[in-house]
């Protein structure tokens, strides 16, 4: 294979969301990612979804992230180790209105640490940015946690104002082994690269 | 110019005319030019001949025959010169004619003369002294005088002709010195025509040759035009046929395939034709390319697919979509792929999932999702997460199976596919997917059918049926292809028919246990058997959530529900029957069965799949406890020694709160036992016992373990009594004339505590 080949090999990642059932927003997350949309009405999970998406980055570089949703509710809890045990990156996310959320994240890298060990991407995502009023975990908080638990980083972000939401994905690419040195050399530029996603409905292979 | 030879003039045997003599000097060196002028033309006609070769030869043979003719003659003229005078005079002797005069004098006549030349010689014939009389004299004298003319005249013209002809002596000297040369030039001449005849021959047959040649060469260039036309439209060229044979499938490729199509189409023009078996040929060669080029297109197609990981860089992907684009133009072709397709993907998956399952890892799978992930093991006995372990892996290849077969045959640039080839991608999907079915079906079913717990049964079935909603989503079933779907419904029913078999399976064995039939005792309680039974099953029932038990049909379900309450009545009555039935007393057999069902009851109250089953649990305790006040009620009054009394007036008219009167009762009299000492020991009997009735009643309901079946037993059974003790006392009062006992019905009522109850019966009889 040619070096222009192997740069244009297309990889699959696999990110697995987690948090809470008492709404912290896996799902609109993941929706306002791949659909660049909000949807106001909270429908649980049932189970464990799956979507996926091609990431076009810069240099020529394209990933494909399979995203799994898990629900949340706790008779739905015992199917998602056996999906954190073939992950890459698992996105922990709690609601920042929301302290039991919080709380609660230790549950979800206690899963994850013991099905994956240390061979695993944490992210944590403090979600509803957008209801900072009401905030009972502050930024601080959740920084600090993130770093007890060894997660790569924390963000937080709002699906609903659509904030940092692309940023975290870009985030999440840029942490993945083999983007690391891409990562390293582009840290200083990183909030200004734009990345160019193509929802995965119609598989789309055009770039940038 | 006439010319009249002198010697010839002098025979006199002739006295006519003489014939003008031809002097061809001057002819022949005037013709001279001209054969050379001939000459010349012969030359600039063999030398065009050099340049231009296509010329008429016929009228070329007729100028050189001309030629010939002429210069024969010339040569001729040029020997008669050199000939000796006495020759030519012979020449003009022989040529003398009778006729002569007339001749010359027509011909002088009728000579082209002008008028002038005539007048000249007239005038010339007038100078001359001529006498005119003696010429015309027809005697001797004329014809002497005609004859002197004639020589004077003659005299006159020969001398005249010797200076002319003096005048060309320089001319013939110089001839005779060009004799020489023109001997030579002759000489070269003869050597040139024959050389030139030679080589006319020569040229002939060359310029016959020259004209097949060209002809050839003509026959030849079209002949080629057409064969390059032809290899142009019906031949491929041997790099083409490299390219189709041993060359990488890529765009030069296809557009070299396309070519070898559009030529073999084309062909079918050469089967129209008188001899069809070059098209034949043709066409047979191209198939074999063609077909040798899709089987590399099918092998190119087949290597992507075996190493998907090649398929992830776009200049390979994008080939394939052609491969496919192309083969999608024939059926036979495409199914070819699409079955290897489906069998080089379906091998990987089970060889996957099985390395998965054997914690093979080092061998690895084709998924780059699986490195670093631990195998699927059976960890520490759980059943559910090494099923959910597995059911998460075969839920992950099903979508990556999803996402690599829209990857590979679809094409995102292209527009919409047809339906029917969407379907055969979906079925081959489908196909591909459904080669999980057996190892995953082979080792739930394994572990299903190894598992004794109901709660763990349950779990995996709730669990399948997740994964089945889950799946759902993902993949489409296809009607009349077999789907992994159908696979999980399979595990759903056995799952389901295991959870039912391992009930039937448990209750046949406590049916047939000794232990279990040991449980019941004096003590009359429930056996622990059906506590252990409920506490296991029950709470799964109590989990369900959905309208049926376990999804199944609502008369399966509701057939379920009956089996798990009416088959453990049954073993316990066969129990009861078989083991307590001649060591308890009937009101004891009752209790027990109310305890019994008491349980049952409270175990399924809350459950609400067992909404119905509660109803007739209800009715059966409804009819043990009547039973039981029955049997209180004989029990009380054969305490009081009245049960006999109580016999016989039922078989006279059983006592009814809706209507009384002592005169129905008369028979009673007839009866040998309806005596006053008979009442009188029931009254004996009365006045002993009844003031310990209830005591002695509520310790033989002590073990009845529902308070309010006592307590309903009791209540009925002692109203019973009361109304029985008033009726009957009333009949005795009719029939004998004294009373049945001291007390009245109120305060056998108050001493067997139910004078409440009493009061109101007594009190709504009273108002009806």
């Amino acid at each position: 294979m040619s070096s222009a080949e192997k740069t244009s090999v297309l990889r699959k990642y696999k990110i697995v969301f987690l948090g809470d059932q008492s709404a912290v927003g896996k799902t609109s997350l993941i929706t306002r990612f791949m659909y660049d949309t909000f949807d106001d009405q909270y429908a649980a999970t049932i189970g464990i979804d799956f979507l996926s998406k091609t990431m076009y980055l810069e240099d020529n570089k394209t990933i494909r992230l399979q995203l799994w949703d898990t629900a949340g509710q706790e008779r739905f809890r015992s199917l998602i180790p056996s999906y954190i045990r073939d992950s890459h990156v698992a996105v922990v996310c709690y609601d920042i209105t929301n302290r039991k959320s919080f709380q609660n994240l230790h549950k979800w890298i206690q899963d994850v640490k013991s099905e994956r060990g240390e061979d695993v991407i944490i992210v944590i995502v403090g979600n509803k940015l957008d209801l900072n009023a009401r905030r009972q975990v502050t930024s601080e908080e959740g920084e600090e946690y993130a770093k007890s638990v060894g997660a790569s980083f924390s963000i937080e972000t709002s699906t609903k104002a659509n904030h940092n939401v692309k940023l975290l994905f870009k985030k999440i690419a840029s942490s993945l082994p083999e983007f690391e040195s891409t990562a390293q050399n582009n840290s200083s530029q990183s909030e200004t690269v734009e990345i160019n996603v193509e929802p995965s409905a119609p598989e789309s292979s055009s770039c940038c | 110019m006439d010319f009249v030879d002198f010697d010839t003039f002098s025979n006199e045997d002739i006295p006519q005319p003489q014939p003008s003599l031809v002097l061809p000097i001057t002819s022949n060196i005037e013709n001279l030019g001209k054969r050379f002028s001939h000459f010349n033309n012969l030359t600039r006609n063999l030398l065009k001949k050099d340049g231009t070769e296509t010329v008429d030869q016929a009228q070329q043979l007729q100028s050189n025959e001309k030629t010939n003719k002429y210069v024969n003659e010339s040569l001729n003229l040029l020997n008669e010169l050199e000939a000796p005078s006495d020759d030519r005079t012979k020449v003009s002797n022989v040529n003398t004619s009778s006729s002569g005069l007339s001749t010359r004098l027509s011909r002088v006549l009728n000579s082209s003369l002008s008028d002038n030349v005539l007048k000249e010689i007239f005038e010339n014939l007038e100078i001359r002294d001529i006498n005119s009389d003696h010429l015309v004299e027809p005697d001797f004298v004329g014809l002497s005088s005609r004859k002197k003319l004639r020589g004077e005249i003659e005299y006159d013209l020969t001398k005249t002709q010797s200076l002319i002809l003096k005048e060309y002596d320089p001319h013939r000297k110089k001839l005779y010195a060009l004799e020489s040369d023109i001997s030579k030039l002759n000489n070269i001449y003869d050597s040139l025509t024959s050389s030139v005849e030679k080589d006319f021959d020569l040229v002939k047959q060359l310029v016959e040759n020259v004209g097949d040649l060209n002809r050839q060469n003509t026959i030849l260039l079209v002949k080629k035009r057409l064969l390059s036309e032809f290899k142009s439209r019906f031949v491929l060229n041997e790099y083409e046929e490299f390219i189709l044979q041993n060359e990488t499938v890529n765009d030069e490729f296809f557009g070299v395939l396309n070519k070898a199509e559009k030529m073999q189409q084309d062909c079918s023009i050469l089967l129209s034709i008188d001899n069809s078996d070059l098209g034949q040929k043709i066409m047979f060669q191209l198939d074999n390319l063609i077909n040798q080029a899709i089987e590399r297109i099918i092998s190119h197609v087949n290597k992507s697919i075996s190493g998907f990981y090649l398929l992830h860089t776009k200049s390979r992907l994008s080939t394939v979509h052609k491969c496919l684009q192309y083969l999608k133009k024939n059926l036979n072709h495409f199914i070819r792929v699409m079955n290897s397709y489906t069998q080089i993907r379906s091998k990987t998956i089970v060889d996957d999932f099985l390395t998965q399952l054997n914690g093979d890892l080092d061998r690895g799978v084709s998924s780059d999702n699986r490195k670093g992930a631990r195998p699927i093991i059976l960890s520490a006995h759980d059943p559910i997460r090494f099923i959910g372990d597995m059911l998460a892996y075969v839920h992950s290849v099903v979508v990556n199976e999803s996402e690599m077969i829209s990857i590979i045959f679809f094409d995102q640039n292209e527009e919409t596919e047809n339906s029917d080839y969407k379907t055969s991608v979906l079925e081959a999907n489908s196909k591909v997917l459904h080669a999980l079915s057996r190892p995953l079906k082979t080792r739930i079913d394994q572990m299903v059918s190894s598992e004794v717990r109901l709660s763990t049964i349950y779990s995996i079935y709730n669990l399948v049926s997740l994964y089945k909603i889950m799946l759902s989503k993902q993949i489409q079933r296809i009607e009349g292809c077999p789907s992994l779907l159908d696979s999980i419904d399979q595990l759903i029913t056995s799952t389901q028919q295991k959870f039912q078999n391992d009930i039937r399976n448990k209750l046949a064995t406590i049916k047939s246990s000794n232990s279990a039939q040991l449980e019941l005792n004096s003590d009359l309680q429930p056996p622990e058997w059906l506590i252990e039974f409920y506490a296991e099953l029950l709470p799964i029932i109590d989990s369900s959530s959905s309208d049926t038990f376990m999804d199944l049909p609502a008369e399966k379900s509701a057939h379920f529900m009956d089996y798990i309450v009416d088959e453990p009545i049954k073993i316990f009555d066969l129990h009861l029957a078989k083991n307590m039935a001649k060591i308890l007393s009937k009101s004891d057999q009752l209790i027990m069965k109310l305890n019994f069902l008491d349980l049952i009851l409270s175990k399924i109250m809350p459950i609400r799949l067992m909404a119905d089953k509660i109803i007739s649990i209800n009715e059966l305790i409804s009819e043990f406890t009547q039973q039981l006040v029955n049997s209180q009620l004989i029990k009380t009054l054969d305490t009081c020694k009245m049960v006999d009394f109580y016999n016989i007036v039922n078989m006279i008219c059983p006592f009814s709160d809706d209507f009384f009167d002592t005169s129905i009762y008369q028979p009673i009299t007839e009866n040998k036992f309806f005596n006053e000492d008979a009442i009188r020991t029931s009254r004996e009997a009365l006045t002993e016992n009844v003031p310990t009735l209830l005591m002695d009643s509520q310790n033989d309901l002590m073990k009845l373990n529902s308070p309010l079946i006592a307590n309903e037993v009791l209540s009925n059974s002692f109203l019973d009594f009361v109304k029985f003790y008033f009726k009957f006392g009333l009949i005795v009062q009719e029939f004998l004339k004294c009373a049945l006992s001291n007390w009245s019905d109120e305060e056998i009522a108050t001493l067997l505590g139910v004078e409440e109850e009493y009061s109101e019966i007594k009190k709504q009889l009273a108002l009806e």
